[in-house]
């Protein structure tokens, strides 16, 4: 039908300018004389999901009805689902999509994060991974997978995501504060001090600067190289004189057998606690950070 | 926006991890949600493409960058040249200078607007984000158009010396151009706000507002780090740690930002359109009202027992600050913070709205229930809370604003940490910049005005006094132990002081007398409120066209008569019982 293909292009041309309104206004127009076409509900799904239209999901349904095998719309509806915060009903869209077109690395990469906000950790991570792995570059699903890796304690794991990031993204600090410090944990001090070094180099940000020395701290006591320890934490008390470096410093000088200043000394496995929540802190500040640079679009 | 527009995309990210609570959200929720975490309420920073749509009115923005881009000025290179990180920036935001600055409006009110992108190397104050802040305060200053500026940095660019150093000084000096020429300033300061950003213009606003989480400080956080022995404060360096100790005017949940500074606005345009009017024009921007006129005669008043007044003054459920205000005038915004140290929850202060006139309005809250009386130190403010007064008493003065002030209040707090911060200092520094405030001011006394406490808030042009309240150099209970020598002897000092409003209206203490329903104002609340709406119009009416000098020269000469001989009205004694 004329009118139908006319309406249909008028929406498609909206929406692809990125103007939502128009888009979901010619939709409608089309779906007043074309209640059942799909390519309609589709377009006024989305673009209703853009301008908070609360039919959008409405649209979305309906086209899942006409045309159940076509995995594009389960996607779409899991979007317009998860948009408001329906994650079991995302999800399980996601689910259809994925089913229906295997080859979907962001509908997997969705349903793994639904799966994820939904508390189904495992599956979440499963999910996760087959993105990642189709995905070329970097992803939400990959910084998803450092994340969960290491709460689940899979360092190896989390590693070698967190390198995948760094070298899509090289100037992104959180990745190398993950190589750092995964390098750490798994006793991997060289490759752990350079990612530190190279943190120190990326990140920009004024006020920013002691913590990468903090992360050299850790990996420097971690290796019992006291002068080099020394000399970091001379380094950190040019920026920090007051707080953590003060204790790192009554620290190392008491392992020198100097004269201890005022009150005891901390012992080690104190600093340690003090220096990792303060890179804790560091990687809040980041993630923070990373979301300020990321586009906010699926890629 | 076209500085905005070409912002490169590095990651595609469809989820986010909240830092908060570690909830995954999906982006276009976390977009509906105006950047706040559904689950947690965390404020996610925000980039200048979400922040500016999110406060101005639809394609109102004009952006006014022109070619604004930082400069090497100190040819400067640590392991890389500076020009170098500054393309990196360039190319991971898609902004020339990491600020942008232009004009709008908010629900159609014009505005200046600045704001600086925290993921241009951290926000830090380069000769180019100052120059932007400084050409927008000057294009402020001449439409005279309100400046809004949102900040987000960790400090200076160290990369440009001195040079940064200065746009402190530049951006300073801009900013007191505009509170000189009352234009009004308004300081968004996001997360994170630090370092020579937050030591500078960012903290200069006239009305200082943050969002929910947001850490302001002048050192930045890894350099006040926590140490092993000494535990921070709680919340440190967040914004509620900072309106707690007075330093910012409210914190805003990120919903509420445009509503709230769309109501500022508002009510600052119709002080600048009252600047400039005729008096007659100002008389006429005055409501209505159908309450009771003040009683200027004392023998218009029935005699009434001193001592059933000061119980009448003291009810619990006698209307407070906040009662009156909300029945006698239009609008009220809260405006907290001395500045100094700490918010004093005892004086309450913003900008009201009474008719079409923008007011100022100021004074001591008590509350009903024990809980609310405790939130308010019942009514007993500290230097802190004279602090936060003054300061909006220059606010007032800045913008041509007349001043009302509601005292309540048994008087000033006399604690040894009140004593440290200067109590005295605090009072008398209120009085005399009350003294020589170059605008109308109107106190009324609703409820105790105790002694110099109260009268910190009461050195007006008018001074008026509701029928049951009382006014007194001390308390009964503490005159009859020290003058009578018998604690109990409360109600006798009551009389002897002659603290009831026909006796002070005699004395030339109180001009007017506002009437009260029958029973006392908690009997009738609405009825109490629209008789002192009537008495504060009926006073502004006599003010508002009289010249700075005249008001100034009739203030003086008010409070100069008392005490002088053949000037100041003596009472003839007390008959009856001793």
């Amino acid at each position: 039908m004329p009118s139908e293909r006319h309406a249909r292009e008028r929406a498609q041309a909206h929406f692809d300018a990125d103007e939502f309104r128009q888009a979901l206004s010619a939709a409608r127009d089309g779906l007043s004389s074309a209640a059942d076409d799909v390519e309609l509900l589709v377009l006024a799904g989305r673009a209703g999901v853009e301008v908070d239209s609360p039919d959008a999901v409405g649209h979305l349904q309906r086209a899942t009805e006409l045309a159940p095998a076509d995995a594009r719309v389960w996607h779409y509806l899991g979007e317009a689902l998860a948009a408001e915060g329906r994650t079991e009903e995302a999800s399980g869209a996601f689910r259809q999509a994925v089913k229906l077109d295997p080859d979907d690395s962001v509908a997997l990469s969705h349903l793994g994060h639904t799966s994820l906000a939904a508390g189904r950790d495992e599956e979440g991570v499963d999910y996760l991974a087959r993105a990642a792995s189709s995905i070329h570059g970097a992803s939400t699903a990959t910084i998803s997978l450092v994340d969960m890796y290491r709460s689940f304690g899979r360092y190896d794991d989390a590693l070698v995501q967190a390198q995948r990031l760094a070298e899509a993204v090289p100037d992104d600090p959180l990745a190398w504060l993950d190589i750092a410090e995964l390098n750490l944990t798994l006793h991997k001090l060289d490759a752990s001090r350079s990612a530190f070094e190279r943190l120190r180099e990326l990140d920009d940000v004024p006020g920013h600067e002691a913590y990468p020395l903090h992360g050299l701290l850790q990996v420097e006591i971690e290796a019992e190289q006291w002068d080099r320890a020394r000399e970091l934490a001379a380094q950190a008390a040019a920026i920090d004189p007051r707080g953590l470096s003060a204790d790192v410093a009554a620290l190392l000088e008491r392992r020198r057998g100097g004269a201890p200043g005022e009150g005891p000394p901390p012992e080690r496995h104190e600093v340690e606690a003090a220096l990792g929540a303060s890179l804790a802190d560091y990687r809040r500040m980041l993630s923070e950070d990373r979301r300020l640079s990321t586009g906010d679009t699926v890629g | 926006m076209a500085d905005i527009a070409t912002a490169s995309r590095t990651i595609s990210a469809e989820w986010y991890r909240c830092p908060s609570c570690d909830a995954f959200v999906y982006h276009k929720r976390l977009k509906r949600n105006l950047g706040v975490c559904p689950e947690c309420n965390h404020h996610f920073r925000l980039k200048l493409r979400e922040r500016l749509p999110q406060l101005l009115d639809a394609d109102s923005f004009t952006e006014r960058n022109g070619d604004l881009e930082p400069l090497d000025v100190l040819s400067f290179s640590d392991t890389r040249p500076y020009p170098d990180r500054i393309r990196d920036a360039q190319r991971r935001t898609g902004l020339k200078s990491g600020v942008v600055y232009g004009t709008g409006a908010i629900d159609g009110l014009p505005v200046v607007i600045a704001a600086i992108d925290f993921a241009f190397i951290g926000g830090s104050m380069s000769g180019a984000v100052g120059e932007a802040i400084t050409r927008a305060a000057e294009i402020s200053l001449e439409t005279r158009a309100p400046l809004i500026v949102i900040s987000a940095s960790g400090g200076a660019r160290m990369q440009e010396g001195c040079v940064s150093l200065m746009q402190m000084a530049k951006t300073s000096q801009a900013t007191a151009r505009l509170a000189e020429n009352g234009v009004l300033f308004i300081s968004l300061l996001t997360d994170p706000t630090y370092g020579g950003v937050s030591a500078s213009y960012a903290t200069l606003g006239d009305i200082l507002i943050s969002e929910p989480g947001a850490h302001v400080g002048f050192a930045g956080p890894s350099v006040i780090e926590q140490t092993i022995h000494q535990q921070l404060p709680a919340g440190f360096q967040t914004a509620e740690f900072l309106l707690e100790h007075g330093m910012l005017d409210a914190v805003e949940p990120r919903e509420n930002l445009r509503r709230t500074i769309r109501n500022l606005l508002s009510l600052h345009a119709a002080a600048e359109a009252a600047r400039g009017e005729q008096p007659g024009a100002r008389l006429s921007r005055l409501p209505s009202s159908d309450g009771q006129p003040p009683v200027r005669d004392p023998d218009a008043l029935a005699a009434r027992d001193p001592w059933e007044i000061v119980q009448l003054a003291r009810h619990i459920d006698r209307p407070r600050f906040l009662d009156l205000v909300s029945l006698a005038l239009d609008e009220f915004h809260e405006l907290r913070g001395d500045r100094l140290f700490r918010e004093d929850r005892a004086i309450i202060g913003g900008a009201g709205r009474l008719g079409d006139l923008t007011v100022m309005v100021i004074g001591q809250q008590k509350g009903h229930t024990t809980g609310e009386m405790m939130e308010h130190n019942f009514g007993m403010p500290e230097p802190e809370g004279y602090r936060k007064a003054m300061r909006l008493m220059r606010y007032a003065a800045r913008f041509g604003l007349p001043l009302v002030t509601i005292v309540d209040t048994p008087g000033a707090y006399p604690g040894i940490g009140a004593e440290e911060r200067g109590q005295s200092v605090a009072i008398a520094e209120s009085i005399m910049l009350m003294s020589r405030l170059p605008v109308p001011i109107v106190a009324i006394i609703t409820g105790e005005g105790g002694s110099g406490g109260a009268l910190a808030l009461a050195t007006g042009d008018r001074v008026l006094i509701m029928e049951n309240a009382y006014y007194s150099v001390i308390s009964p209970e503490g005159c009859s132990t020290i003058l009578f020598k018998d604690a109990s002897a409360a109600p006798r000092a009551a009389k002897a002081l002659r603290i009831t409003s026909p006796e002070l209206l005699r004395l030339g203490v109180m001009d007017g007398v506002v009437p009260e329903p029958e029973g006392g104002a908690h009997a009738d609340p609405p009825a109490a409120g629209a008789n002192l709406r009537m008495a504060l119009v009926a006073s502004l009416a006599e003010l508002l066209p009289l010249s700075t000098d005249d008001l100034l020269a009739q203030r003086y000469e008010r409070f100069r008569r008392f005490g002088a001989p053949g000037r100041q009205a003596v009472l003839p004694p007390i008959t009856g019982e001793p």
